[in-house]
């Protein structure tokens, strides 16, 4: 019997250090799993703040630089008379003469978000709206895409879209090249407000959304006449996003026209 | 007497001292210790190096905000009103930030940014050299958009730099620009590049 009873001891012994070696890779697996997911929420956190911090900042740097009356660059003045204003007050006065932008200052936003958001230009789609949601309307509305350039490059641009063709075997190597794809600005009336949200935003991921309030006055002769556009300006990875794929064709519910800011304005 | 020594004679039986009984036991005990400080260990590395990360990130986003302001820099001496505001804060960290124009450039200024810090230099006094600046930077005065801070004794920012951060950040910049042969000081967009390294 006491033979038995200290073979029982020794087993015991054991089955403690098994429990031991149990609960040490329990607490092992915990410090694991904090090791890897330690920080990674508040680097996402950094992040996300960093885009949204970088789209309220060309916000502001849309109301507050001075452009060209003409539209171009300050770099690249053409020659005549330097006519300088502010970007802001070319966006008002044209608010109070026909409530819309003229092509100067559609080329000037061009040339200015452009510059502002070169860092990024390589792979950010956006856009830039004025929108007053009580009224259902859009004031201006600018898609920036990029897309295959289709003039210079009909023939791989044919495969940029349809890679996995038959059609297009052998020829898919490069297709994704920057020659070929070229940012391209649109001038949009589209019929809902709503659009964005309904066609756009749903397909595109993450999209980064800065927003601010801009009074723009009804008529200049008349006081305390004036109504309040939201500014937003919605930035996301470029992506192949159905409703945007054919943005100019006559049909399409964003109704768009191409602004080329390398041509003069009439 | 004798029923004591019957008991030890009983004992040894089949026991091989006390740590060589409990063999079979001690060695997942061990395992379980190893394993144990080797997670540890690594956790705590880990833990170290993403604190150390967020800290540097922290602190290029106040640093940041403090230099760019409300996204507007009205002239050369604004920003080195704020450039010595923030270093005489003494961050932990080295940063540099330099203002280029992206404006109707032909070229991309910030294509080869790397290249373009590598190149700029501390002086014997830890102050920056404005003088390895490359002329791409915005200017007011033909005084360069440029502001650096250098620990004592810590390394420049070169290509055998381990870790850093690198951010962009739009602003509007007031500098006397000359165009068609005259001067005129306007706001011009530029885009504030920032590198923070140990």
């Amino acid at each position: 019997m006491k033979q038995i009873f200290l073979g029982q001891k020794g087993q015991a012994a054991l089955m403690d250090s098994l429990f031991f070696m149990a609960i040490v890779s329990a607490i092992c697996t915990t410090l694991f799993f904090f090791t890897a997911n330690y920080g990674v929420q508040l680097d996402k956190q950094v992040s996300a703040f960093y885009s949204s911090d970088f789209a309220s900042d060309t916000l502001k740097v849309v109301s507050y630089i001075n452009v060209l009356r003409d539209g171009s660059s300050i770099y690249q003045h053409s020659g005549g008379p330097v006519e300088l204003d502010y970007l802001l007050a070319m966006m008002k006065e044209d608010y109070s003469d026909k409530k819309e932008f003229s092509c100067q200052t559609r080329k000037a936003l061009v040339n200015t978000f452009d510059s502002s958001l070169k860092p990024f230009s390589d792979s950010l789609d956006y856009a830039f709206y004025f929108v007053n949601t009580n009224q259902d309307s859009f004031l201006f509305l600018m898609m920036v895409v990029h897309e295959c350039n289709k003039e210079v490059y009909p023939e791989e641009c044919i495969c940029y879209k349809n890679y996995s063709s038959s059609a297009c075997t052998g020829n898919t190597e490069g297709v994704n090249s920057p020659d070929f794809i070229k940012l391209n600005y649109y001038y949009c009336k589209p019929q809902s407000t709503g659009i964005l949200k309904d066609k756009v935003f749903p397909y595109a991921g993450k999209v980064d959304v800065a927003s601010s309030k801009f009074d723009f006055t009804d008529d200049i002769t008349k006081t305390k006449s004036s109504t309040f556009y939201d500014a937003e300006l919605a930035m996301w990875v470029s992506k192949d996003i159905e409703s945007l794929n054919s943005l100019s064709q006559q049909g399409s519910e964003f109704n768009c026209v191409l602004i080329d800011p390398a041509v003069p304005c009439p | 007497m004798k029923k004591f020594f019957s008991k030890v004679s009983f004992s040894k039986k089949g026991f091989i001292g006390p740590i060589g009984d409990d063999l079979p036991s001690l060695i997942p005990i061990v395992m379980s210790l190893l394993l144990f400080f080797t997670i540890f260990a690594v956790t705590l590395n880990t833990y170290n190096t993403k604190n150390n990360s967020i800290s540097k990130q922290t602190m290029m986003i106040s640093s940041s905000r403090e230099l760019k302001g409300d996204s507007i820099i009205l002239g050369i001496d604004s920003f080195n009103d704020r450039c010595d505001k923030l270093k005489l804060k003494n961050y932990p960290y080295n940063f540099m930030a330099v203002i280029y124009p992206t404006a109707g450039q032909t070229t991309n200024p910030l294509e080869n940014l790397i290249d373009e810090f590598i190149n700029i230099d501390f002086d014997s006094s830890d102050n920056l050299d404005v003088g390895t600046v490359s002329s791409n930077v915005i200017t007011d005065n033909s005084v360069p958009f440029v502001c650096g801070y250098k620990k004592r004794a810590s390394g420049e920012f070169k290509s055998t730099t381990k870790t850093y951060y690198l951010r962009y950040y739009p602003v509007a910049v007031q500098t006397l620009l000359n165009i068609s042969g005259s001067d005129y000081y306007v706001i011009v967009p530029g885009v504030m590049t920032m590198v923070v390294w140990e």
